[in-house]
């Protein structure tokens, strides 16, 4: 079964929260309200590649946790 | 006013500066003002009356503190300096001045549809205008970029909102007469408050027109994203609907031609125009620093919803706090040789966009809109030269040009349009 990894860039997140609107259960903020993934590794998702592609500073990135290949468009 | 470095910082005296006064950002130094402060009173208070002011904020570290931290700093008090101390109509019905979480469930739908993949979809249409701006000058003749380039964003406003184009010319005078009534250019005689209320009656019975129409024909733009949004369970109300729309307009139109504009004088007179134009593999480098280098809100407003400290001073529950996002784009500690364009700079950080919840919404729209403008301009002209003297608008809000006569010299053997 296909595993999605997904990391975030602490250094460019600017706490838009984006991504924790658009996908609630994927992402949280931390105490600086920089986004962090609630899990490292997670069943695919539309709105979890739909979050990483409308972060403003393309801070998350989404890949097969098996191939390394980017998921976002 | 100027973009390029203070003439004179160490002779501006902060206890008589009135960062309010419009005419500082016409005929002023706000940067030299600004360089004061990061150097003297980072967090500097300046007061407007007996026992009433606010807090200016210039450096890059605490402005952006200020912007991400919407407990502390609430946006629902207002967001303009222009109404320091009176609450704004518009408190948690607009997207700018709602704190999250009731902001989270407005921004959603609209970030969702402002998505680069939108961007992508129209860019032919920017494209065309684009060249439509340019046209005039590939003759030779003095055109007033100033003026023209307006035409630009509101191609995406109006296209994204699905609004008639003849209407779009008349959207973009509104929006400057509403952002900056105090400007010679666009003041009615009438006087700036007048200017300023016709623009907005105006604005506000076109969209409640547009408004009743589209609710009968809904579609997938803007507007009927705004008409169908459920915001903590419940439509957002006929004015909510109204504020927004005139948010996106004055977010996109007034703001994005101020870009081009403050790069054009910079390219011209520093006599870099060409190393840019040479090489397209820095469009998009060169596009983030002209971000940085315009910084075309110059400011925003919060207010502390407690007690807190900022850059040493102490902040009272109810204290207005303005962040200066030219200011923080200048900041020596984070962009070296902060008053040198820099086509090439990386990391380019600015603030030009915000940071925290209220990060421009329409980031990917002004981007794509950005690249697309200067990628035709180099391809058409191979340099520009100053046509006549260059006009900054009076405006506290907004760093602006109104007045930018120029003339192109247009590449021999182009592509023709």
């Amino acid at each position: 079964m296909t595993r999605w990894r997904i990391t975030v860039d602490q250094d460019r997140c600017v706490g838009s929260a984006t991504c924790t609107s658009i996908a609630p259960d994927f992402f949280t903020l931390d105490g600086e309200d920089r986004s962090c993934p609630a899990a490292a590794e997670v069943a695919p998702a539309d709105r979890l590649a739909d979050a990483a592609e409308l972060c403003p500073t393309s801070a998350i990135a989404v890949v097969d946790a098996e191939t390394g290949l980017s998921q976002v468009d | 006013m100027r973009h390029t470095a203070p003439a004179d910082a160490a002779a501006v005296d902060l206890d008589a500066v009135d960062l309010r006064d419009p005419d500082l950002y016409r005929y002023g130094d706000p940067h030299a003002v600004w360089h004061a402060m990061r150097e003297r009173d980072p967090v500097h208070w300046q007061e407007t009356g007996p026992g009433t002011g606010f807090w200016s904020v210039t450096r890059y570290r605490d402005v952006e503190k200020v912007l991400r931290d919407a407990r502390t700093f609430t946006s629902e008090g207002g967001t303009l300096l222009t109404l320091l101390g009176q609450p704004d109509p518009a408190s948690r019905q607009q997207l700018s001045t709602t704190d999250p979480p009731r902001h989270t469930e407005m921004r959603a739908p609209l970030q969702r549809l402002l998505a680069g993949r939108t961007a992508d979809r129209h860019r032919d249409r920017v494209r065309a205008a684009a060249r439509g701006i340019l046209a005039p000058a590939l003759d030779g003749e003095p055109i007033d970029f100033g003026v023209a380039v307006h035409q630009l964003p509101v191609v995406m406003f109006g296209t994204l909102m699905d609004l008639p184009e003849p209407d779009w010319t008349r959207l973009t005078e509104l929006a400057e007469m509403a952002i900056a009534p105090d400007d010679p250019v666009h003041q009615l005689p009438s006087g700036a408050a007048a200017t300023q209320h016709r623009a907005h009656r105006e604005l506000f019975a076109y969209f409640q027109d547009a408004a009743t129409a589209r609710r009968k024909a809904l579609g997938e733009d803007l507007l009927s994203v705004l008409l169908t949004m459920t915001v903590e369970g419940e439509p957002l109300d006929r004015g909510a609907v109204m504020a927004n729309c005139y948010l996106m307009l004055i977010g996109s139109t007034v703001t994005v031609p101020e870009v081009p504009k403050a790069a054009l004088v910079e390219l011209i007179e520093s006599g870099r125009y060409a190393d840019w134009a040479e090489h397209p593999e820095l469009l998009e480098t060169g596009v983030e620093e002209a971000l940085r280098w315009a910084s075309p809100a110059n400011h925003v407003l919060r207010y502390a919803t407690a007690p807190t400290e900022l850059g040493g001073k102490r902040i009272a529950e109810g204290d207005g706090v303005v962040v200066w996002y030219g200011s923080a784009n200048r900041d020596e500690e984070i962009f070296p040789d902060p008053y040198t364009f820099d086509v090439r700079r990386t990391p380019n950080r600015h603030l030009t966009f915000g940071s925290g919840p209220h990060y421009c919404v329409g980031f990917a729209i002004a981007r794509m809109t950005l690249r697309v403008l200067f990628a035709e301009m180099f391809a058409a002209f191979s340099d520009f030269e100053l046509a006549g003297p260059v006009e900054h608008i009076a405006s506290n809000f907004v760093a602006g040009i109104t007045r930018l006569p120029v003339a192109g010299k247009p590449r021999p053997g182009r592509e023709p349009w």
